[in-house]
């Protein structure tokens, strides 16, 4: 910083919290990204010290705040199960939420009377109006999966298909809430998420599973939540018990998100997921040591067909999930020139789609040869997070 | 779905059909579900197909596999490098690209493969570093550019010279840029056949086409083309005539090019001290050669015509007088910008060296520092064809002057020597410290410059002081952020230099 004041920067390594004295607003702030890739590409630069008065002051209090919403947490649990009054009122949502979903059931059954041919000329209202009505019937999840029809219609040659399938899935799960009692206890949990029902963070570390991994942070996806904010998926990996979970994080009115992850670095931490029966949805409990440049092989699968095996096992377990990490071990990107298209071609000559846009910069780092490459599956098109090359880990 | 698709389309109040079976095992479920509750059944039926189908998705054939990139030859440079380079491609620090670049190549060194499609893109942009670029990019970035069409300019096949069967052939059935380039090519190997080529089809071809060819014949022009030149002088095309005769202006033996100097002697004459011009005594049809000009034509029309033809040193010879004398005589006359930059024009066409400096200390003390004149072309090629030294003495009077400062930094963006730098640092922070100096859209456009122009020993000096008026003027904050920036750029390339040392 030549000519200006000195800062005081501050970093935690298991979290990636920063601090810094600067007036900027954005966050974290360059000093703080500084000095994180400074530990992160020359550990040997640093060397360990009593942390001065004003970091510890800082350490303390983020410990002192971490403490007091674990405390909040535990008597929000003790006092919700005792209370009444909580009870009453989780039998009126019930009661609206049912209302909602028989109100939801009579516009789909609409929408295949008319015949999705008029949904076309409709205005993009027809289906905020619909999804208002399922935030007002507090089923939130429903609410969402309506907004994301609004951007089916005239989209691709084959939006019919896609519309109905969706409205399908929909409809399966409206039907899924009313037969709740047929599905087992797992199942009921993330039908009733899906729903709407939200599992707030204490239930998660009260009833969630806990694993403790050594886990990768492969990539993130960040999506637009129709005007009201956006949301990122940070997929994590878990190299000892090999499964996947996400960090859904949201951030609204333009602010930014409140936690960074480092993509293509390990560490070693503890996770609590959403109870279900496929629980992938995570939040961390305690991470516990300083992150590491992820530098070895990629724990993949060698072909496509054993993704996407794995993608029919993992929907039997969960039917309406619509995301998948894909890791897959020697693959190559591919360009159709002819078609303007990318794939992703495994050993064995089988392909997947990459996203429609352009994916020169994994071409321009593979060179033509086989990689190890992670991304999301949407049933479609794979999106890319990162492909490891000579033992770096290149975030795309 | 296509099966569901059809009722879901029309919809089930018009169509009233049974839902279709899908050869699947999803029949066991879907003969299951109420027939009185059609659109129900449909969503669900469909629903359910739309997940079997996820499930089932089964992957296509990949296409045709793609070559594989040859090994890097080159080193690839250090992570910090890289990264240094990077925040160089950004608009803000861009200026520092070109000596970046330079670097790298003399130390041969290339890109490291995540930054190439950054790199291709910027230079795809700024075709004046494409040839800098090249040197950089490895054998990954010539591999690459092979299946990106705007990424030609990497991919240039090595290739021996063609054969003249090729080239006929290109000459007799390429496009217009092909024939062209056939052209231009031999103009360098063979410019008699060259000629000899264009001469043959001259008739044929179109005016345009015409106009185009005959430019490739400034390249090792010759009394030998003045065959081809007298007939352009007679094309049915002015603007064909007029470069005729500006090509005629390399040929000062030729018949016609010493008609126009007897023209020309007849404008200016010098006696007892004093140079008059006046309208020609000696016309001699020069009409015939110079389209532009007529009878009719203006005083003002032929001298500046016959300056800008006549090669400089004539002056010398016939006149008796050095460049600067000629210049100072000119400079008596109400036209003489006018005048002197046909003369520049004229010595940049003939290479007159010993004009370039009379021509630019006159031009600089009478013209840009008198008006804020806004094309530098014929300023920056003669500055350019001047030893770094006297380059940089013509200019001090604009670097000493605090409204002018900026137009030295366009006429010789860098590098600049020790000297100079330093000089120019030290007249900056006086500039700096004045409160009237408020131009800022000229420090703006011109602190990256001066970042990236001065000499490296200098980095340590421009960081200051740079004492600012004790005002919290607006403006007084608005130059401060300027010069950090300015100050932010050196500070990009003391890193990078000495990384890469």
């Amino acid at each position: 910083m030549p000519g200006s004041a000195l800062y005081q920067v501050r970093v935690d390594l298991t979290s990636f919290s920063t601090q810094c004295s600067c007036p900027s607003r954005k966050l974290p702030c360059k000093h703080s990204l500084g000095l994180l890739f400074l530990a992160a590409g020359s550990p040997g630069e640093f060397i360990e010290g009593e942390p001065p008065e004003w970091v510890n002051t800082w350490l303390k209090k983020r410990a002192a705040t971490q403490k007091r919403q674990e405390t909040l947490a535990s008597k929000d649990e003790q006092s919700t199960t005792s209370n009444k009054k909580a009870s009453q009122s989780k039998d009126k949502r019930q009661a609206k939420v049912q209302r909602g979903i028989e109100q939801l059931d009579l516009w789909l059954n609409d929408l295949m009377r008319n015949g999705l041919g008029s949904v076309e000329s409709l205005p993009t209202t027809f289906w905020e109006q619909q999804a208002a009505q399922m935030v007002d019937a507090q089923a939130s999840g429903l609410a969402a999966r309506i907004r994301a029809l609004e951007d089916i219609p005239n989209a691709s040659k084959t939006w019919t298909a896609k519309l109905l399938a969706q409205l399908g899935k929909l409809a399966l799960l409206t039907e899924a809430y009313q037969q709740l009692e047929r599905a087992n206890p797992d199942l009921q949990e993330e039908i009733r998420q899906l729903i709407g029902w939200t599992v707030k963070e204490p239930e998660v570390i009260e009833r969630g599973t806990h694993i403790t991994d050594d886990w990768l942070f492969l990539g993130q996806r960040q999506e637009s939540l129709h005007q009201r904010g956006r949301s990122q998926r940070t997929w994590l990996w878990g190299t000892r018990t090999r499964r996947s979970s996400y960090i859904l994080q949201f951030a609204f009115a333009g602010a930014s998100y409140t936690e960074h992850y480092p993509l293509g670095f390990h560490q070693e931490a503890e996770i609590a997921c959403w109870p279900g029966a496929f629980a992938q949805r995570a939040l961390f409990i305690h991470r516990q040591s300083s992150v590491q440049p992820m530098q070895t092989t990629l724990p993949g699968v060698d072909s496509i067909n054993a993704f996407l095996a794995d993608v029919a096992s993992q929907l039997t377990q969960q039917p309406w999930q619509e995301r998948f990490l894909c890791i897959l071990n020697q693959a190559s990107p591919i360009y159709d020139e002819e078609k303007r298209s990318w794939y992703l071609g495994d050993q064995q000559g089988n392909a997947l789609p990459l996203t429609p846009t352009d994916h020169w910069k994994m071409l321009a780092i593979s060179g033509g040869y086989p990689v190890d490459f992670a991304g999301e599956w949407d049933g479609e098109t794979l999106f890319p997070f990162g492909i490891m090359v000579d033992q770096h880990y290149h975030v795309l | 779905m296509e099966a569901f698709l059809k009722n879901a389309v029309v919809g089930t109040d018009r169509l009233a059909s049974p839902l279709p079976a899908t050869e699947t095992e999803l029949d066991t479920l879907t003969v299951q579900l109420p027939t009185e509750q059609k659109e129900r059944s449909l969503l669900l039926a469909a629903g359910a197909y739309a997940i079997y189908s996820q499930a089932g998705f089964a992957p296509p054939k990949a296409p045709k596999i793609m070559p594989q990139a040859a090994p890097e030859t080159l080193r690839v440079c250090s992570a910090t490098i890289a990264h240094r380079f990077e925040e160089m491609l950004d608009t803000s620090a861009n200026t520092l690209l070109p000596e970046a670049l330079h670097c790298l190549q003399a130390a041969q060194l290339r890109l490291p493969h995540a930054l190439l499609l950054q790199s291709i893109s910027y230079a795809s942009k700024h075709q004046e570093l494409q040839s800098a670029f090249l040197a950089v990019l490895g054998e990954r970035g010539d591999w690459l550019s092979q299946f990106n069409p705007e990424w030609s300019w990497i991919h240039r096949p090595k290739q021996e010279d063609p054969t003249r069967a090729e080239l006929e052939a290109l000459w007799e059935e390429g496009n217009l840029e092909q024939r062209e380039n056939v052209l231009s090519y031999l103009r360098i190997k063979d410019p008699d056949t060259a000629r000899d080529w264009l001469q043959s089809v001259w008739k044929q071809e179109k005016a345009e086409v015409r106009e185009r060819f005959l430019d490739t014949l400034v390249v090792n022009i010759s009394n030998a083309d003045q065959v081809l030149l007298e007939q352009a002088l007679k094309d049915r095309s002015q603007r064909i005539r007029e470069k005729a005769t500006q090509l005629f202006a390399y040929l000062p033996e030729t018949p016609q090019m010493q008609r126009i100097m007897a023209c020309a002697d007849s404008i200016f004459v010098y006696k007892q001290n004093e140079l008059t011009i006046t309208l020609p005594t000696v016309l001699d049809s020069i009409d015939e050669f110079v389209p532009a000009l007529s009878e009719k034509s203006s005083l003002e029309q032929w001298s500046q015509y016959m300056l800008m033809l006549v090669p400089p040193p004539h002056w010398e010879e016939h006149l008796a007088l050095t460049p600067g004398q000629f210049i100072e005589q000119l400079a008596t006359y109400e036209l003489r910008q006018e005048l002197i930059e046909s003369l520049m024009f004229s010595a940049l066409t003939h290479q007159s060296i010993n004009w370039y400096e009379p021509l630019l200390r006159w031009s600089i003390e009478h013209i840009l520092l008198k008006t804020r004149q806004g094309s530098f072309d014929h300023y920056q090629n003669l500055l350019a064809a001047l030893p770094e030294e006297q380059a940089e003495a013509l200019l001090l009077p604009l670097v000493e002057h605090p409204n002018h400062w900026t137009q030295a930094v366009q006429l010789l963006p860098g590098p600049w020597s020790k000297k100079y730098s330093q000089h120019f640092i030290k007249t900056l922070q006086k500039y700096y410290a004045q409160e009237s100096n408020t131009s800022y859209t000229a420090w703006t456009d011109n602190l990256p410059i001066v970042a990236s122009a001065i000499h490296p020993s200098c980095f340590e000096l421009a960081q200051g002081p740079w004492e600012h008026p004790e005002k919290d003027a607006w403006y007084i904050q608005h130059r401060k952020q300027q010069v950090q920036n300015m100050l932010a750029l050196i500070e990009m390339r003391t890193q990078f230099l000495k990384e890469i040392k």
